[in-house]
């Protein structure tokens, strides 16, 4: 039944083993990589509307002008502004926005 | 009858009974390739016998066809999804299309990387320009332009609608391959099957390479429900259902 005589026969194919195994091997860790992969955007994709919508359901209780702020305005952007509003008052800033502002009416 | 089958093709044409649907097949799919593989694998490395005139190098095949099988039936499908999608403005066909194209790209890949490894040895050359090499260098890249396209595209529908031209377009390429052993008498054999024909092989390797492409029939469908599946989380999460999905999992995962 079994083409063979042992297993160092079946190895060495006929002395086309590199051919042989090169061509089954790459198919093997092309579909084992397009596996993981598709396994790995299934888990990020899950994971990231999982913790939107608990960010979602955290906000729920808030009253509704802060959870509007909270969602439109982020901390970095909160303080980005007041930075700018600081630079403006003290009109010595070396960024040109500052300078800019106060020398346009 | 009739009338009952196309109100479910449409039914199940809806992301939301889709979704539900391929979580069940898709386990289905991928035992079925498994088996098939390593009965397919067994009977074309293990039990077939050598070839005649290319001895052992001849196994390369049980990749090889099915895997160029493949390359080309997933273009007919994406172009079939294609015209679908442009004809019923159904959601789900484009979501197909997409699925279906890394898979293809794959298959495209392996069978002109193996097809390499079997010239080698047998014609003493890596590659040709040979009508069929060339055509399915073609089919593989026109997989690539495809993915590049709709991944650049930011509007999603947009996406899908440009993606649907070049897989309906570029499917006019996929008979060219299939005929082209026949047409230009260049240097790839002719079939190894031909319809309505018997097969120019040994019972043994032609069964292992029917295996072989079974199981590969059955990791495209499993590998492109699944990823349809991801697709449907990406695009429907403002839907109420799928919302009420995800915290149903959530709340099974912590109990």
């Amino acid at each position: 039944m079994m083409h063979w005589s042992s297993w160092q026969a079946f190895w060495e194919m006929g002395g086309y083993a590199f051919y042989v195994w090169g061509s089954f091997g790459a198919t093997f860790l092309l579909i084992l990589l397009e596996v993981w992969q598709a396994h790995a955007s299934w888990t990020q994709e899950f994971e990231n509307l999982r913790d939107a919508l608990q960010i979602e359901a955290s906000l729920q209780g808030m009253p509704t002008p802060q959870r509007h702020s909270a969602v439109l305005t982020p901390v970095w952007d909160a303080e980005a502004t007041t930075a700018t509003a600081t630079a403006t008052t003290t009109t010595s800033g070396e960024t040109g926005a500052s300078t800019w502002d106060t020398t346009t009416p | 009858m009739s009338q009952n089958l196309s109100s479910r093709w449409f039914y199940y044409a809806a992301p939301q009974n889709f979704f539900r649907l391929s979580a069940q097949l898709w386990p289905w799919c991928a035992g079925a390739a498994a088996v098939l593989g390593l009965w397919g694998l067994y009977w074309g490395l293990g039990v077939a016998p050598v070839d005649a005139q290319q001895g052992e190098a001849y196994r390369i095949i049980f990749v090889h066809v099915p895997a160029s099988w493949m390359s080309m039936v997933i273009y007919m499908a994406m172009a079939f999804w294609s015209i679908m999608g442009l004809v019923f403005n159904t959601r789900l066909s484009a979501l197909m299309t997409r699925a279906l194209a890394p898979t293809g790209a794959m298959f495209a890949f392996i069978s002109l990387f193996s097809g390499a490894l079997w010239g080698k040895p047998m014609w003493g050359t890596w590659w040709v320009w040979d009508a069929r090499l060339t055509s399915e260098l073609l089919l593989f890249f026109l997989y690539l332009g495809y993915m590049a396209l709709t991944s650049a595209i930011e509007d999603p529908k947009k996406g899908d609608r440009a993606g649907a031209l070049i897989a309906i377009v570029g499917s006019v390429n996929v008979p060219i391959i299939y005929f082209s052993v026949k047409w230009w008498n260049t240097l790839h054999q002719g079939s190894s099957i031909t319809l309505g024909q018997a097969p120019s092989m040994a019972k043994l390797m032609l069964w292992a390479m029917l295996l072989m492409a079974l199981s590969f029939w059955a990791y495209t469908l499993a590998v492109v429900l699944y990823r349809v599946r991801v697709m449907i989380l990406m695009r429907e999460r403002e839907s109420h259902w799928l919302r009420a999905w995800v915290s149903e999992q959530q709340a099974r995962g912590q109990a």
